[in-house]
């Protein structure tokens, strides 16, 4: 350490940032290498993957957590298609008419590509017996046996009525009609009898009439009541004779497909059923026959199938391959993850003001389409989807998928649904998504850790070694190469791998964030291109690092006005005491940079209370508030420990309107304290950044090189005076990945990057005298910062001891307890 | 089968009964499809039904082989009133949808006799009767070997194909009228029929008499071409006084 603390040498220029070396790369453009076209640094996670699609036991699903732009998605779409082309072409599965229980579809499971091959033997057959059956019934033949069949059953019913009506009229009975129905009566000289002739009659004649009446009475109720029974079996007799005559039409259709499809036993038992409906349902083609005369094609054209007295015979396909030429098992990713695009839906139609269903209208999922493979799910957007999880897992917990609309597990709607089949399922899940959600579900969902027994943790960063640099080189040139970029030049390329350094916040490591680079990369082609170049060079590279901070630098820019114009105060020269410049960082998207914030402390004597103004308004957040606390318990532990804690003091943000959170700036506050209670003053040209511990030692912080770079950017600003800098925590050293204009001016000596590793360091530093150790008494020597410090803290304990002996009547008289 | 094309047509319906009435007027409904048309109802209340409806043994049986108590007087001209009413809003009902002519009246007497000379201004004559059979039957056709004034063959084809039935043709037999009549009758009463179309100027169905066996005989609708027009027969024995000179002098 120099005589005056404040002389303190800064970083060398080398230490403040890593630079490749483009000479050190063993080629002079990328098109002289052979891309890397895989990861690198991720080996943990791809291993998961490998064994999540090999695996064929059951809950072994997998979570890809990482943040994105790491090559997730990629890795796992590559590794999941390799080995599903290992694996056999999973079955094709539909759904058809369950003729006993329509609301009840049966699923046919069938060989891969069988599912199409089958609807379209129906619709086939539907068309033929659209035609044949009609034919049939317009044949002679039928006719014929219709005819003799009509006039035998009328004729005898006829005949009945005929011989009732001979054997009234031979017995002199008249058959009358009235509104009620019939009524005999009997003639006597051409003329009915009515009561008044009836009465003249002697008893035995009108004995006689009578019986006669009363008899044919019964005679004629008997042949009307058989009339009924004649019909019923005439209609028996008919159905029998289309039974028939449908039959012959529809085994010889049907017979042609159970010859085709005969080695599939569940087809074979659904045409057998078909069949018989086929039979007891020939009105049908009849129908449709008659409807055909008046539509705009002709009959041998027609499309019956599509008609919707035909959707019974419909093979509804819910999910179908090309067969085994196909070749493997089925990779599906469902980017809209709903309940419905999940496992399926029913869909209604509106008829005559109701919603009515069959089984046509149900509709495949994503869990049908990926059955026997794989199915890739973002897992923030299954999450966020109403019930979609839950039927996920309800799904994979019954290795079936079975279709329930939102509707119904609402019960808001209330109409005609169906129960079809659950078809069997087995499918590797696999879910992308962030460490957040994953913890959230490991924690929340008892469910979780069975059905998802494997995770693939992606990595954010590698080591950046001698080891590394080579193939992450390779990297960038596979990504050129794919996206079409011009080569990169050695010096582009280092340029990047320094950039993935800075993004990794770590000079000994590289980002993994490869959609970042990526991105930079085709930016800087383009500017490579508009400058003609034919190779992407450093400076390029540069410009695209350049535009892309000027492009969301406009806060930043704003902030940076507000201080130079002094709206916002900080100082960046002189002296003060209680007042230090803090560092903060401001994240808007995936930039981020720095300000500095005054820091201001007072104090005087009290109870021992810090107060943290940021708290106090809710406005610090609880890492801040921590930050506070720590270093209110290294005061308490460092100073005066055989006198009471008789501080009262306060900090704050100045200017500081929005929340603050993080303890990065509590060393400041720190520094801020003891300069106030010490008052000595504190170089403004300093900046300071680090948490500080109970035990006085300084930690490291996050974003130091974005701190560094806002402060360095006010002071040139203000003028560079060669007397500032920024202190770091010294543990922060080797994240140091900075600008190159802070670097050069690092080396010019006109600004210092310190770092340090105790709150006694940085306080030398920033009052230009010696924090002070005690002596063997016990005792800090005296003119010290710490000195200072603690006889300020005794003088306040004796002003509260004093306060505390005459009593709390005087104290509106005294003001004894006041600061100094 | 081709509609025939016909000329404006009046038609009569008669019929003792809404039940008979109904099934007529169907049958004309029919023929208005085909053909313009005006229709004219009648109901005929006959005092026989009525009057045997007072007997001790007398029932009713119904269509449906029920034997009920048969009604009373009064309450058998509460029905007949209110078949009438049914009959007439019913031939109403079906002349207002096609926009068509239409009469109604209601008369005492017997059926056949009633209508005979009713029918004289009308073109066709159409006698109700309820349906026996619930079975499609055929229209059966009584034509003379030559055309008649109104082409009953297009008529009959015309009803058929409405119907969806097929036709029964009869020509009356050679031989004296009541051999043909009773062949014929006896022919009619087997087949199972929807319709009976019969030209009287075919014989052998003449007058009233026969008409009303034919209707006795055919148990369904009996559409009559030419009725009122052929003059009813006369025994010989009847004495038929020379017609008045214009000033009342025999």
């Amino acid at each position: 350490m120099a005589t005056n603390p404040m002389e303190t040498p800064g970083l060398p220029a080398e230490e403040l940032a890593r630079r490749c070396d483009p000479t050190d790369l063993p080629f002079h453009a990328t098109d002289e290498i052979e891309g890397l076209d895989q990861l690198i640094g991720q080996d943990r996670a791809m291993d998961a993957i490998r064994l999540a699609a090999e695996m064929p036991h059951r809950g072994f699903n997998l979570f890809v957590l990482g943040p994105t732009g790491t090559g997730r998605r990629t890795a796992v779409d590559r590794l999941l298609a390799e080995q599903a082309r290992t694996l056999p072409v999973p079955d094709d599965w539909a759904y058809v008419n369950n003729f006993d229980a329509p609301d009840k579809p049966r699923a046919l499971r069938l060989p891969p590509g069988t599912a199409q091959r089958l609807r379209g033997a129906m619709q086939g057959l539907v068309d033929d017996l659209a035609i044949d059956i009609p034919a049939l019934f317009e044949s002679d033949e039928y006719q014929t046996q219709r005819r003799a069949l009509d006039e035998e059953y009328g004729d005898r019913q006829e005949t009945a009525m005929a011989d009732f009506a001979e054997k009234a009229k031979a017995e002199n009975v008249a058959l009358l009609r009235t509104p009620m129905g019939f009524m005999l009566a009997a003639i006597r000289d051409g003329k009915v009898v009515k009561p008044e002739v009836y009465g003249t009659l002697d008893e035995a004649e009108q004995q006689q009439i009578d019986e006669k009446i009363a008899r044919l009475q019964e005679d004629l109720a008997a042949v009307l009541r058989e009339a009924p029974k004649l019909d019923k079996e005439l209609r028996g007799k008919i159905e029998t004779l289309h039974a028939s005559m449908a039959e012959r039409a529809v085994s010889a259709r049907v017979g042609e497909l159970q010859a085709e499809f005969c080695d599939i036993a569940a087809v074979c038992a659904y045409l057998d059923d078909v069949h018989k409906d086929m039979i007891a349902n020939a009105e049908l083609f009849l129908a449709a026959q008659a409807s055909a005369k008046s539509g705009p094609f002709p009959e041998a054209i027609r499309k019956y199938h599509r008609e919707p007295p035909f959707e019974r015979y419909v093979v509804n396909v819910m999910v179908s391959r090309e067969g085994p030429e196909a070749g493997g098992a089925p990779v599906v990713a469902e980017d809209l993850p709903t309940l419905d695009h999940l496992a399926g839906r029913i869909e209604h139609v509106s008829q005559m003001g109701a919603l009515i269903t069959n089984f046509t209208l149900i509709k495949p999922g994503a869990l049908h389409r990926a059955n026997g493979g794989y199915l890739v799910l973002d897992a923030r957007r299954v999450l966020s989807e109403p019930f979609a999880w839950e039927a996920l897992k309800q799904c994979l917990k019954n290795r079936s998928i079975a279709i329930t609309s939102m509707a119904e597990r609402l019960s808001m709607v209330s109409t005609t649904s169906l129960q079809p089949d659950p078809i069997p399922l087995r499918v590797r899940v696999v879910l992308i998504g962030d460490r957040m959600l994953h913890a959230l579900l490991v924690m929340l969902d008892p469910d979780f850790a069975d059905l998802f027994k494997l995770q693939a943790d992606f990595e954010e960063s590698i080591d950046r070694t001698a080891d590394t640099v080579l193939p992450f080189a390779r990297l960038i040139a596979a990504h050129a190469a794919r996206d079409g970029l011009k080569p990169f030049a050695a010096a582009g390329v280092a340029r990047i791998i320094d950039e993935a350094t800075r993004i990794a916040d770590d000079s000994k490591k590289l980002t993994l964030h490869l959609g970042a680079l990526s991105d930079l990369m085709r930016e800087a082609d383009h500017y490579a291109g508009g400058a003609g170049r034919a190779r992407v060079e450093a400076e390029d590279v540069a410009r695209a690092v350049r535009e892309k901070e000027r492009r969301a630098s406009r806060v930043k820019d704003r902030m940076q006005e507000a201080v130079t114009r002094g709206t916002i105060l900080i100082d960046t020269d002189g002296a003060k005491a209680g007042q230090v410049n803090g560092l903060s960082v401001i994240g808007l998207g995936d930039f981020r940079f720095g300000r500095p914030s005054r820091i201001t402390a007072r104090c005087r004597m009290g109870a021992g209370k810090l107060i943290d103004i940021e708290r106090e308004v809710e406005l610090g957040g609880p890492l801040h508030s921590k930050g506070v606390l720590i270093l209110a318990g290294y005061l308490a532990a460092t100073y005066a420990l055989d006198a009471p804690f008789s501080l009262h003091a306060s900090l704050v943000f100045e200017q500081s309107y929005g929340g603050v959170e993080g303890d990065s700036a509590s060393s400041a506050e720190l520094y801020a304290l003891l300069s106030a209670l010490s008052d000595l003053p504190v170089a403004q040209g300093f900046a300071v950044t680090g948490s500080v511990n109970q035990a006085g030692e300084v930690q490291a912080i996050g974003g130091v090189n974005e701190k560094i770079e806002g402060f360095f950017d006010t002071c040139v600003t203000r003028g560079l005076t060669g007397r500032q800098g920024v202190l770091i925590p010294k543990s922060n050293v080797e994240h140091l990945m900075l600008r190159d204009d802070v670097v050069e001016a690092a080396r010019a000596g006109r600004f210092r990057v310190i770092p340090v590793a105790t709150i006694d360091e940085g306080i030398a530093i920033l009052t230009g005298r010696a924090a002070g150790v005690r002596d063997a008494d016990g005792a800090f020597p005296e003119d010290s910062v710490n000195g200072r410090v603690e006889a300020r803290l005794r003088e306040y304990a004796e002003a509260r001891r004093r306060f505390g002996r005459t009593g709390r009547g005087e104290e509106s008289r005294g003001g004894e307890g006041d600061a100094p | 089968m081709s509609v025939a094309t016909v000329t404006r047509r009046r038609i009569l319906i008669g019929a003792g009964s809404f039940a008979d009435a109904e099934t007529a007027i169907a049958i004309a409904e029919r023929i208005a499809e085909a053909v313009a048309a005006d229709l004219g109802g009648v109901m005929v209340e006959e005092p026989d039904a009525a009057g045997v409806s007072g007997l001790p043994c007398q029932r009713v049986v119904t269509s449906s082989g029920m034997l009920v108590v048969a009604p009373s007087s009064a309450q058998m001209r509460i029905l007949l009133a209110s078949d009438a009413r049914a009959f007439r809003a019913r031939l109403s009902r079906v002349a207002e949808a096609r926009a068509l002519h239409w009469s109604f009246e209601r008369r005492r007497g017997e059926l056949v006799s009633g209508l005979w000379e009713a029918a004289r201004s009308w073109d066709l004559l159409l006698l109700g009767h309820r349906p026996i059979s619930r079975r499609r039957g055929s229209v059966v056709a009584i034509l003379p070997p030559g055309p008649t004034e109104i082409d009953a063959r297009a008529l009959a084809e015309t009803l058929a194909s409405a119907l969806g039935t097929g036709i029964v043709t009869m020509t009356p037999m050679a031989g004296t009228e009541a051999e043909a009549e009773e062949a014929l009758l006896r022919r009619v009463s087997r087949t199972n029929a929807a319709v009976v179309i019969v030209d009287l100027g075919a014989g052998p169905v003449r007058g009233p008499d026969a008409l009303r066996r034919l209707l006795d005989a055919a148990r369904c609708p009996v559409l009559v071409i030419g009725a009122g027009r052929v003059p009813a027969t006369i025994a010989h024995t009847t004495q038929i006084p020379p017609a008045p000179n214009e000033d009342g002098s025999t």
